[in-house]
């Protein structure tokens, strides 16, 4: 059984098709590459630029603010609490450049959440600008004021989206960002197109006479095609990754995926907060994150409970708890990742099982590659793409933002689904042929 | 003890009958010629042998085996080239020896033998999608080699082989059969399968065809006299002869075997001068005319 695995391996690797899809796939990692690293430098030209100009919005619209409140009539009190927080928002986004600059993860968290912190208060304040507190007669100049503070805020969550965008071309950052977005649907089309005529390759040439006639059983023969595919593709999918993340982390420093984690998690915090259905969060379950080091949780819970973050550290009921000191990203991005690819691996099972189907009902290389590309762009087609990573990873949306991974529950039953169906496939086809079809006719 | 047993096999592709009720078999260590015109089903019968396909019904047992039960058993006796020699093209000559070296756990010495007897030592490097069709045919023999069967299965194997290939490959078919091996030769090649072959096999659409049940055609001679048309004038009154002079010392007579005394002692008269008689074609090649004369 092995001998003839390492076969396929090598029928595989000599296929001039397969050399032609692994290039490609080489092409469009550096396409990646090229490309963030261009935006990346981009951004870094301007990134000082871009502080002052936060700066100098930040003295022009806290300016234009006063104004506006004073013209109101607003009690010196509340005017005083909307510039603040007003204020801080500015600060955070500051911050948050300069944390990404430094690779900070402790300042990076504090700047977080002080920023969902200065927005979830601006949001109060629309609600405390209002008919019931201030009087009838100003209700248009309420409007006003509301308009303008809609306007302000929308600003400012858009420049601060700006910042999450541009990051160094690190080893881990590269890593993220393959996991995240191209592998996935490498695994499911790349994968598929590599194996898919493989065995119809075989019957219609008669060389899979040669393992016909062999002391096997045809399932093993098939078999030896799925595992066989599944390691290949996983390889030649994986070793430009490893090479590309090897080599960035020379140039540019391995560096850390955090922020990129933590973009996932902020994404859903901001969405709540924008929504006002933030909620309080359970302080017990942050010091246990924080002790675990579980940075993905744990950033979702300090940006939501950014009310209660400080300089030294976090409020919780046990007290204050300092952010931890070291450094998470390794141990726990790696690990992360890690969840990551071994899932994506049962994605190239299910790839490669799907393909080895196709390939038992045809002799005829060219219709079982034409099956195979009308179900790559199946997957890949710009409609379907959303429901493709959806079936990769059921975890990936919540509120409609992408998170890696999901629950271990979700990643558990996509991993029980997949192999359940790769197995029910090989069965099927392999009942089937033995039934109704010869192999070879 | 017959290492090949085929009983009431038929097979039928979308519902049309192809293989129609077969049965025959192969004694151990001799040599078996499979004849039949293209589209006959020697190589249906083949595949279902070596359970490449199935059969609709009947039985197939190699040694002692069925084929449809103990599958890896009954193939475990045999090897072979079946249509054309099953390589890996984007591989060379090496990868796909090593392939069947490995499978069957055979010897780096096994390898280098079998390397040696089918001549390819400088070409083994070379993806076999290079080799000419002669160099195919030498490999996929030399896979079926190195396997290392009781039953040796070979469907035209001097496909594609220059003179001195068939010469190697029939002395090395008879050097199989000596150590014992069963050989299963199908050829069109009737005058190479007449060579080595100890029994013959006849299939005919899709149906073994019984020997014994066949009506002699008539041979045909060539012979060679000083006064070849006094012989032609003597044989005119027997009936059921054909004779046609080719020149003034040459004669061609066609006749079935129930004549042959009659005219032979015409023919041998000192007065005729005979100088040669030649049988034209061989005995294998008279049967086949007898079984397939229709399609002829």
């Amino acid at each position: 059984m092995r001998q003839l695995i390492v076969q396929e391996i090598k029928q595989l690797k000599n296929n001039q098709k397969n050399q032609i899809l692994t290039l490609l796939w080489i092409v469009v990692l550096l396409a990646l590459v090229v490309s963030h690293t261009k935006s990346y430098l981009g951004y870094k030209e301007q990134c000082i630029v871009n502080v002052a100009d936060i700066e100098e919005d930040k003295q022009r619209e806290l300016s234009q603010l006063k104004l506006e409140l004073s013209s109101l009539g607003m009690p010196e009190k509340d005017m005083q609490e909307i510039m603040e927080n007003a204020g801080y928002a500015y600060d955070a986004s500051i911050l948050e450049v300069n944390a990404i600059e430094e690779n900070d993860n402790k300042k990076f968290l504090l700047a977080a959440g002080t920023y969902l912190k200065s927005m979830d208060t601006l949001a109060e304040s629309f609600g405390m600008y209002d008919t019931n507190t201030y009087g009838e007669e100003k209700v248009d100049s309420a409007q006003k004021f509301r308009d303008y503070m809609y306007r302000y805020y929308a600003e400012l969550e858009e420049a601060s989206g700006e910042l999450w965008n541009y990051h160094k071309m690190t080893g881990f950052n590269f890593l993220y960002r393959v996991m995240e977005d191209v592998m996935p649907l490498a695994c499911l089309a790349v994968a598929l197109l590599m194996v898919v005529d493989s065995l119809a390759g075989e019957k219609e040439s008669g060389s899979i006479k040669a393992k016909l006639l062999l002391p096997l059983s045809k399932g093993k023969i098939v078999l030896a095609k799925i595992v066989g595919g599944t390691i290949y593709s996983a390889v030649m999918l994986s070793l430009p990754v490893i090479v590309l993340f090897l080599v960035l982390g020379a140039v540019n420093g391995f560096g850390s995926g955090d922020f990129l984690v933590l973009e996932d998690a902020s994404g859903i915090k901001t969405i709540e907060a924008v929504n006002g259905t933030l909620e309080e969060y359970d302080t017990h379950e942050m010091t246990s994150l924080l002790e675990s080091k579980d940075l993905h949780m744990a950033g979702k819970y300090c940006i939501g409970i950014s009310r209660f973050l400080t300089e030294d550290g976090c409020k919780t009921e046990d007290g204050v708890l300092p952010l931890p000191d070291e450094r998470l990203e390794f141990t726990h991005v790696g690990r992360f990742l890690l969840k990551v690819y071994l899932y994506q691996i049962l994605v190239i099972l299910l790839s490669v099982s799907v393909g080895n189907f196709i390939s038992l009902f045809t002799s005829k290389k060219g219709i079982a590659m034409a099956i195979g590309i009308l179900a790559a762009l199946a997957f890949c087609a710009a409609p379907t793409m959303p429901a493709s990573l959806r079936l990769i990873n059921p975890g990936t949306y919540q509120n409609g933002i992408r998170v890696l991974g999901g629950t271990a529950g979700v990643t558990a039953l996509g991993a029980v689904i997949f192999i359940g169906v790769s197995l029910s496939l090989f069965f099927f086809g392999m009942l089937f042929v033995q039934k109704n079809q010869d192999m070879v006719c | 003890m017959n290492i090949l047993e085929v009983g009431h096999v038929t097979k039928r592709f979308h519902k049309k009958t192809v293989i129609h009720d077969i049965s025959f078999s192969a004694e151990e260590g001799k040599i078996l010629g499979f004849i039949g015109p293209n589209g006959a089903g020697k190589t249906t019968t083949l595949k279902l042998i070596t359970n490449i396909l199935i059969p609709d019904s009947g039985s197939i047992h190699i040694a002692g085996f069925d084929i449809l039960k103990e599958r890896e058993k009954a193939l475990a006796n045999v090897a072979g080239v079946i249509e054309n020699p099953a390589l890996y093209l984007e591989l060379s000559g090496y990868d796909n020896l090593r392939f069947i070296q490995k499978m069957y756990r055979k010897s780096n010495n096994d390898m280098e033998r079998i390397v040696e007897t089918i001549g390819l030592g400088h070409a083994m490097r070379q993806k076999t999608g290079r080799y000419s069709l002669g160099m195919k045919q030498r490999l996929g023999l030399g896979m079926a080699l190195l396997a290392d069967p009781k039953f040796l299965i070979l469907d035209e194997p001097t496909n594609g082989l220059d003179a001195s290939g068939i010469i190697e490959l029939r002395e090395l078919i008879r050097k199989k059969a000596d150590e014992g091996v069963t050989v299963l030769l199908s050829s069109h090649i009737l005058s190479e399968v007449d060579k080595i072959a100890d029994d013959v096999v006849f299939i005919k659409e899709g149906r073994i065809v019984d020997k014994s049940a066949i009506p002699p055609a008539k041979k045909k001679y060539i012979i060679k006299a000083g006064n070849a048309k006094r012989i032609q004038e003597q044989i005119a009154s027997i009936g059921n002869v054909d004779a046609a002079l080719l020149n003034n010392v040459v004669i061609e007579i066609c006749m079935g075997q129930e004549e042959f005394a009659k005219v032979m002692q015409l023919v041998c008269q000192s007065e005729n001068q005979v100088q040669d008689i030649q049988q034209e074609g061989t005995q294998l090649e008279h049967i086949y005319q007898d079984i397939f004369q229709e399609d002829a």
